[in-house]
């Protein structure tokens, strides 16, 4: 976990890098994922939804699969932090 | 005689009170068959490349951990690992951490793939998985089958199930677990008569019958059974032959046992206070979620630190987690969290979250 980052309430898997200045909240990141540097979770389910899966509880699935995914959207990597 | 129960409390080893529990004949002589094939879809992603019981919880364990710890500390070393879809991370686990039972002291876990023993299908459902494998349970010669399912948490004695079982002179027994009337069509209910032999028995019935003495609550199939090795011979090889089953304990076998044979029900519960122990089938996204979360409680149900019923897994060998960096401002901090081994939070801040 890097720098000026910030996790809540969220169920880290194995093997997982979270960037610099992130903010995860109500997640589950799962083993070996890599979460970009300004990424913020939990925060729009909106947002989450185009990118991860929001289970009915508002809880959000991150996975490397979902992360790649993301990373290759025209509009860039997952909700850089005052986006 | 006492027995302890995982999770009651019961014995105080340290402390000098002696504990009942012991590891008897009847546990020796089971072998245990933990069904870990299922496609385990509801959670989503989660088991995208893996099976459900290869799934990551608790920071450190695996859900399959739960399990093979529970036949181990219960005294039950003849264990096969049945497997199917996405088995590659479960293998590799089974093997990195469950490979230190004697072979010659007549110990094993053994991982069993799918083969195509008996022909060109694959396991075709949880009782075919255990009828395409009764020549290797016939090679041990056990005298009694426990069946368990490997994507379930919690903490358990089999010995005392197995004692049930032979008290009874049972055919199969299977072990339940008290759910809100409200849930229970999500199980697998049982009807039972005033000695626990089960009278009738619905697979996500639609009107679920509450259990003797409650209104609120039913008795739910955890998926866990003992069988007599010969009985198990009968009933699957009959199964294996009927062309209209789905070859399914559940769907299949238990309802097609109760009225020809003597099937009970045995309620896992404390033995001290008769309520109901721990047990979560950490089926979907948000029960997985939920039950990880539940461990950062001051004092969860599921008690990890218990020394007495201790849960085994594969661990890599990491340095302890670390927080560096006392200014304001930069401070790694973790609140309400379980820290894994190999972290590392220098300005990063933690509060209630569980993982490595």
């Amino acid at each position: 976990m890097d720098e000026r980052s910030e996790i809540y309430r969220s169920v880290i898997l194995p093997h997982v890098v979270v960037g610099k200045g992130c903010r995860i909240s109500r997640a589950i990141i799962d083993e070996g994922c890599v979460v970009p540097d300004g990424t913020v979770i939990g925060a729009d389910a909106e947002r989450d939804r185009e990118r991860f899966h929001v289970t009915g509880e508002g809880v959000v699935l991150v996975t490397q699969d979902m992360l790649r995914a993301a990373a290759l959207r025209p509009d860039g990597p997952p909700a850089a932090s005052g986006a | 005689m006492s027995t302890y129960y995982p999770g009651s409390g019961g014995r105080q080893g340290r402390s000098g009170r002696v504990s009942g529990r012991f590891v008897s004949q009847l546990t020796k002589g089971t072998m245990a068959l933990i069904m870990a094939g299922g496609r385990g879809e509801r959670l989503r992603q989660l088991t995208a490349n893996r099976a459900k019981p290869a799934t990551p919880f608790g920071g450190k364990y695996r859900i399959i951990d739960f399990s093979l710890s529970n036949c181990v500390n219960s005294g039950i070393r003849q264990i096969l690992v049945l497997t199917q879809y996405k088995s590659h991370s479960l293998i590799q686990h089974v093997q990195r951490g469950w490979g230190y039972l004697r072979g010659e002291l007549g110990e094993f876990v053994q991982l069993v793939p799918a083969q195509q023993k008996l022909g060109e299908q694959w396991y075709r459902g949880t009782a075919d998985s255990v009828f395409q494998n009764l020549d290797i349970i016939d090679a041990h010669g056990p005298e009694l089958v426990l069946v368990l399912a490997g994507d379930h948490v919690y903490k358990m004695d089999y010995g005392p199930m197995i004692a049930f079982h032979v008290e009874r002179g049972a055919d199969i027994t299977i072990g339940m677990v008290q759910v809100p009337v409200a849930t229970a069509h999500e199980f697998g209910i049982a009807t039972v008569d005033a000695e626990q032999r089960i009278v009738d028995f619905r697979e996500k019935p639609a009107k679920p019958d509450p259990m003797p003495g409650r209104s609120d609550v039913a008795l739910a199939s955890m998926g866990i059974y003992v069988f007599g090795r010969e009985y198990l011979r009968q009933v699957l090889t009959a199964d294996a032959a009927d062309p209209r089953s789905a070859h399914d304990f559940g769907k299949n076998i238990i309802p097609g046992a109760i009225q020809g044979s003597r099937v009970f029900a045995y309620a896992f519960q404390s033995v001290e206070t008769q309520a109901q122990a721990y047990w979560r089938d950490v089926g979907t996204v948000d029960a997985f979620y939920t039950a990880n979360m539940e461990l950062i409680f001051v004092s969860p149900e599921l008690n990890l630190y218990d020394s007495d019923w201790p849960i085994w897994t594969y661990q890599e060998q990491m340095p302890c987690a670390k927080f560096v960096l006392d200014e304001e401002g930069r401070r790694g901090t973790a609140i309400n969290s379980m820290v894994a081994g190999g972290c590392t939070s220098p300005w990063t801040s933690v509060p209630r979250s569980t993982g490595p």
